[in-house]
């Protein structure tokens, strides 16, 4: 591992000026858990580390103007055990729950997640589902939003300049209509990096037991996280009845299919798309499904 | 860079390297070698410490980031000249083989049984999920964490 | 022998306090004055001559001491497969080579002051390839004209013949017919690779290492630097686990090399990713194998080829051919067998010992392989396997020993009475539309060291103190599963004195007698003998000790509690104590005793083992739901440690069999270099496993005991790979089985 200077702002002022130091190489060190990877295999060879760790002011989850606000230091462990994220975005707090270990989530943030940008990250499908926001801040303290789909580009890249921090991830609070969940592949059970996963938030009639509105974000589908327009165009409007399952199957089998068309991953990820989708039509609709004759 | 920290109710006034890990603090610089490396990169839990009472995989933790915090070390578990009743009960279930792992087992069990003092089975395999022992199938550590849960 | 006081109950690991304490130091906790650190730089191509190689740069830092290349180093081969003195082993690895021949090889190394200089400094290395074309499938390398070494890619080519093969196969209706490919795998012991090599000026060399024969260690690096033995002394430290990983002399002669060349101590240890790839890993193997099967479901013939991918160095690749081959006779009744087996070379890392030594590969090849031919014959598996198993005293034909009082019989009736096999074989394939039932089993039969291949002898030297406390001087290695609490139970049973009263020293070539070293399941059976045996020599001392002093003929006496004892009259007595007082104070007369114990017998350690498996036919996934291991193990030294060791092998097979691989492209580039990719089971994923332990005794181990560490892991793929097949009703014998090779079989049907 190279050596490098630390900076250790406690407060806005002082990541402000740290960050109008920044250059091209400075990174910002928040759990660490990549990063410290990718110090130790050389990959990345900063200048600075900006090291977050000591802004108690990113250590919060709360909710304000009917948004929840998480911030930027906010570990998978602080997630999934917080009354408001349980409250409001299960899909959220089901996929802190699969991060990692409890070593990892002790010290992973969620931000941290969303700007390494991986295309297995567990913490950007449910973002995505539920059209969260970055709340990003630059040297100036000037602040500015970005919708966490848009904000990626690549694995590894985000539209954000190096002189730029998310200091918070913002989405609406649930409406009593809206329910989430979250469901994840890999090669373990459990501490495994992520095949396929997929975060839906859907609303719901629940006199009709029609669905208004589904967003289903997947994940390890090609480069970055979607919204698969396939399951929406094909979910809403739909009875929940056991069809139900049967079209939740075939529409995500057909957006994996059609995203990662071509690729040697694609025909074994296209099945377990049906898997996936059928652990989130039980997770979301199981209580009440309308039981068919 | 200075730091401070307190390591096994020790405060340490240090000046590292930035680019140390809280591994290599513990092993070279204090020369606490309970904490092991196996895989570097967070994946086994054989480094596994207390940090601010949960646990880290303290090959992913970097010295800036120890600077005010308090960390637990397997060696720091025996308190007034007693072993903690984990240590005692891996020995009586033959939970340790090579032990190579056995220090983050037990770290990791110390802080289940901090929070949740009667788990199930299925807890405790949760809270070992990040520690990796390819000598025993689990099955005696995870009746070591019982037997210490419930004579407790 | 059921009256035993120490045999057969449940010890911790002679160590565990100061393991749970974080006291015990291995080899990487090491350190001592003026050491300096190495670090070697691999190549990241897989096949190419050296054109040149600049270590200007790194020579210039600050802290570097040496830089070594294939240049200043010694160009004489070596094999690190050698273990023991005139051992027929063809040499092709150097210390750091002129051409590289796989992505992990050794190029060039550092001494420096410090690990992190050392590292830097090897960063600053430039080495100009020239590539050469890349080989990575034996297949094809056995015919190409890309040459990895001199002589050709084909290594070796062993057959043998039991009966005719040819001509049943000939006159048989029907020949069943599989392809089975078993993986790369990586040993994953906790502790990576380590050693500590110190050179004097006065020309000796002292080694720590977490080896598995602290006398291969010298050995080779006596031979190598031309040496006396005498000169070289090696010391087995605390090892972290080995599976065979640390079975041969990788880093050892490395080091050496290096301290000498800087005349200093050198402490060199890989990470994990250097331990995945540049030590040895567990051979990938290909097996052809077919069978002909009599009306009345006995085998009648088998024909067996297998192809084993060396990687870019021999090692034990031509014996591995051989013993994975004899090991086909350990648990049926084969009248007629052909045998065939090629060993190549590739551009792959290097194939080397691993738990089980051929035996999980071979019996995973027929095991899935039987089990197809009574799915076919519509023949309860169970069944068909006890009809063509061994029995006691059968003589194995190719080496013509006995296999002793083999057991298998036993151990899959028992196994599937408890498991219920008849009830849940009935179910198989049944659940639902997505989730799938399936059981399967597998039999398991290994060896008890190395008679009938090569000589296998332990010596011990147990010695009484003053005090009446013993100490057993041995060159055993502990592994971490307990050796030195089986001999201390030895002692302790024989001289009837408490086992903390009795010290037992691992291997250490300076003042330990010789063994062979902790290969080929020959401890607890050869090791442990040899203690018994001295341990008798010691009592017959003391008792004859104990009748001078008492003035009583030494056949009226008796050993109980640490006391002789008069037959019939408790007041005559004397204590251990006094009596090795008395023997030094008056007698000046040591009580000490030697043994060298040569084994002559090698019977079967067997077992079967049962799981039930669900699959998810949507994603693949497989989850074990009920998994019994059935183990004769003659006699169990130490209950808990057996059932750990039966535990422990459960869950590296299940790995074995479902997640772990080495994966490399076809350029040779690996895929898999850490934990993140290699995936071992962890808690979540291991099914609870019942054990059911057998002791049959009967053969020459002390207490009648077998062998159990390695003979653990060998049914475990088979087991499970077959309920995978019983419920989708597929035929996969591509391991590992990964969810996407489940998913291709599904859709292809």
């Amino acid at each position: 591992m190279k050596c490098f200077d630390t900076i250790c702002p406690t407060n806005i002022e002082e990541l402000k000026f740290a960050l109008s130091g920044a250059t091209e190489k400075t990174k910002i060190l928040s759990g660490g858990t990549d990063l410290v990877i990718s110090l130790r295999e050389n990959k990345l060879k900063p200048d600075v580390l900006i090291d977050i760790s000591k802004m108690t002011s990113f250590k919060k989850i709360c909710t304000e103007n009917g948004y929840v606000y998480i911030g930027a230091g906010v570990t998978f462990s602080d997630i999934e055990e917080n009354s408001i994220i349980l409250e409001n975005a299960m899909c959220l707090a089901e996929a802190a729950m699969k991060v990692g270990s409890p070593q990892i989530r002790n010290r992973a943030t969620l931000a941290g997640n969303l700007a390494n940008a991986s295309a297995a990250a567990d913490g950007i499908p449910p973002l995505v589902s539920l059209n969260a926001v970055a709340v990003i801040m630059n040297h100036e303290g000037e602040y500015r939003e970005a919708n966490v789909s848009d904000l990626i580009i690549k694995p590894g890249k985000t539209k954000m300049s190096y002189k730029e921090i998310i200091t918070a991830l913002k989405f609406k609070q649930k409406t009593p209509e809206q329910k989430s969940a979250f469901v994840k592949m890999g090669s373990r059970k459990s501490v495994t990096i992520s095949k396929l996963s997929a975060s839906a938030v859907v609303e719901i009639d629940y006199d009709n037991k029609i669905i208004k509105d589904i967003n289903i974000a997947m994940g390890s589908v090609g480069e970055k996280s979607f919204i698969s327009q396939i399951a929406t165009a094909s979910i809403k409007g739909k009875r929940i009845d056991s069809s139900l399952n049967v079209i939740m199957q075939q529409s995500l089998r057909d957006t994996v299919e059609e995203s990662i068309r071509g690729r040697s991953s694609m025909p074994y990820k296209r099945e377990a798309a049906r898997g996936i989708a059928e652990d989130l039509y039980y997770k979301l609709f199981n209580n009440i499904c309308i039981q068919n004759d | 860079m200075k730091i401070t920290t307190t390591i096994n109710n020790k405060i340490y006034e240090l000046d590292l390297q930035n680019n140390l890990r809280l591994l290599d603090v513990l092993r070279d610089v204090i020369g606490l070698t309970g904490t092991k490396e196996s895989c570097g990169e967070g994946e086994c839990g054989a480094c596994t410490v207390i940090l601010n009472g949960k646990t880290a995989n303290s090959c992913l933790v970097l010295a800036s980031q120890i600077d005010g915090q308090e960390i637990i070390t397997i060696e720091g578990l025996k308190e007034n000249g007693e072993y903690d009743l984990l240590q005692t009960k891996f020995i009586e279930n033959g939970a340790v083989q090579c032990g190579f792992c056995t220090p983050g087992m037990i770290l990791s069990s110390k802080v289940l049984l901090m929070k949740n003092s009667n788990p199930s089975e299925d807890e405790i395999q949760r809270a070992l999920e990040g520690n990796l022992c390819r000598c025993t199938g689990y099955a005696k550590i995870i009746a070591a964490v019982k037997s210490a849960a419930t004579s407790n | 022998m059921e009256n035993n006081k120490y045999i057969g109950k449940t010890y911790p690991i002679q160590d565990s306090l100061l393991k749970v304490a974080g006291m015990q130091k291995y080899v990487c906790d090491m350190s001592m004055p003026n050491m300096f650190h190495a670090k070697i730089l691999f190549s990241k191509v897989a096949h190419a001559n050296i054109i040149s190689i600049d270590t200007s740069k790194a020579e210039k830092l600050e802290g570097v001491i040496k830089v070594f290349t294939h240049l200043n180093t010694s160009k004489k081969l070596f094999s690190s497969y050698m273990y023991f003195m005139g051992q027929n082993c063809p040499v092709d690895e150097r210390i750091f080579t002129d051409k590289v021949r796989y992505v992990g090889d050794r190029v060039a190394g550092v001494v420096a002051t410090s690990k992190e200089i050392a590292e830097k400094a090897v960063g600053l290395i430039d080495v100009e390839y020239e590539e050469l074309p890349v080989m990575t499938n034996p297949r094809d390398a056995m015919d190409s004209d890309v040459q990895i070494h001199e002589k050709g890619n084909l290594i070796s080519e062993n057959e043998f013949n039991i009966g005719n093969a040819d001509k049943i196969f000939s006159d048989s209706k029907i020949v069943y017919k599989d392809r089975v490919h078993m993986q790369r795998v990586h040993h994953a012991a906790m502790e990576n690779h380590a050693c500590i090599a110190e050179y004097k000026i006065t020309g000796e060399f002292t080694v720590w290492s977490p080896c598995q024969s602290v006398f291969a260690v010298r050995n080779t690096i006596g031979e190598f630097f031309d040496m006396p033995y005498s000169d070289v002394r090696v010391i087995k430290t605390t090892m972290g686990g080995s599976f065979g990983g640390k079975q041969q002399v990788i880093l050892e002669l490395v080091a050496a090399c290096l301290a000498k060349g800087v005349e200093g101590i050198v402490k060199l240890e890989y990470s994990r990713t250097e331990s995945m790839l540049s030590t040895t890993v567990g051979s990938a193997i290909d097996y052809d194998i077919e069978s002909s099967v009599s009306d009345d479901a006995k085998i009648e013939a088998m024909k067996i080829n297998s192809i084993i991918d060396s990687g870019a160095y021999i090692t034990n690749a031509i014996d591995l051919g051989l013993a994975s081959g004899k090991k086909s006779f350990r648990v049926y009744r084969i009248p007629n067998l052909n045998y065939k087996n090629k060993s190549v070379y590739t551009n792959m890392p290097v194939s080397g010992g691993f738990r089980g030594w051929g035996c999980p590969q071979i019996t995973t090849a027929i095991e899935l392989h039987l089990e197809e031919v009574a799915r076919k014959l519509k023949l309860d598996p169970v069944e068909f396997r006890i009809n063509n198993v061994v029995r006691p005293d059968d003589i194995e034909p190719l080496t013509k020993i006995t296999l002793g009082n083999a057991r298998i019989k036993e151990c899959l009736e028992k196994g599937a009475e408890e498991f219920g096999w008849k009830e849940k074989y009935k179910d198989n394939g049944k659940y639902g539309e997505r989730y799938k039932k399936g059981v399967g089993l597998a039999s398991a039969g290994h060896v008890n060291g190395y008679f009938g291949k090569v000589q296998d002898v332990s010596s011990m030297i147990l010695k009484m103190n003053e005090d009446g406390s013993f100490i057993l001087n041995t060159a055993v290695h502990d592994q971490g599963c307990g050796t030195i609490v089986s001999m201390k139970e030895i002692v302790s049973e024989v001289l009837d004195i408490s086992m903390d009263k009795v010290k037992v020293l691992e291997a250490d070539t300076e003042r330990s007698p010789y063994d062979m070293g902790t290969f080929s399941s020959r401890v607890t059976y050869v090791c442990g003998r040899c203690a018994l045996n001295v341990a008798k020599k010691v009592k017959d001392l003391i008792l004859e000790r104990a009748a001078i002093i008492l003035n009583k003929r030494k056949s009226y006496m008796k050993i109980e509690n640490e006391f002789v004892y008069v037959e019939g009259n408790k007041d005559i007595k004397i204590s251990f104590r006094d009596i090795a007082r008395i023997s030094q104070v008056e007698h000046e007369f040591e009580i000490i005793a030697y043994e060298t114990y040569a084994n002559t017998s090698n019977p079967g350690a067997y077992g079967a083992h049962f799981a039930e498996v669900e699959v998810d036919t949507y994603t693949g996934m497989v989850k074990i739901l009920d998994y019994l291991a059935v183990h004769d193990v003659g006699k169990a030294l130490n209950r808990g440690m057996v059932e750990g060791q039966i535990q422990g092998g459960v869950q590296m097979g299940i790995g074995y069999a479902l997640t772990e691989d080495i994966k490399i492209d076809k350029n040779g580039i690996p895929k898999t270099k850490n934990f993140k990719d290699y995936i071992v089971i962890n808690a979540p994923d291991m099914p609870h496993v019942r054990t059911k332990i057998l002791e049959f005794g009967g053969d020459d181990g002390p207490f009648e005991a077998k062998s159990i560490g390695e003979v653990a892991i060998v049914p475990v793929m088979a087991a499970i790979a077959n309920a995978i097949n019983n419920a989708l009703s597929t035929n996969i014998t591509s391991f590992p089985m990964t969810p996407e090779k489940i998913i291709a079989e599904i859709n292809k049907k």
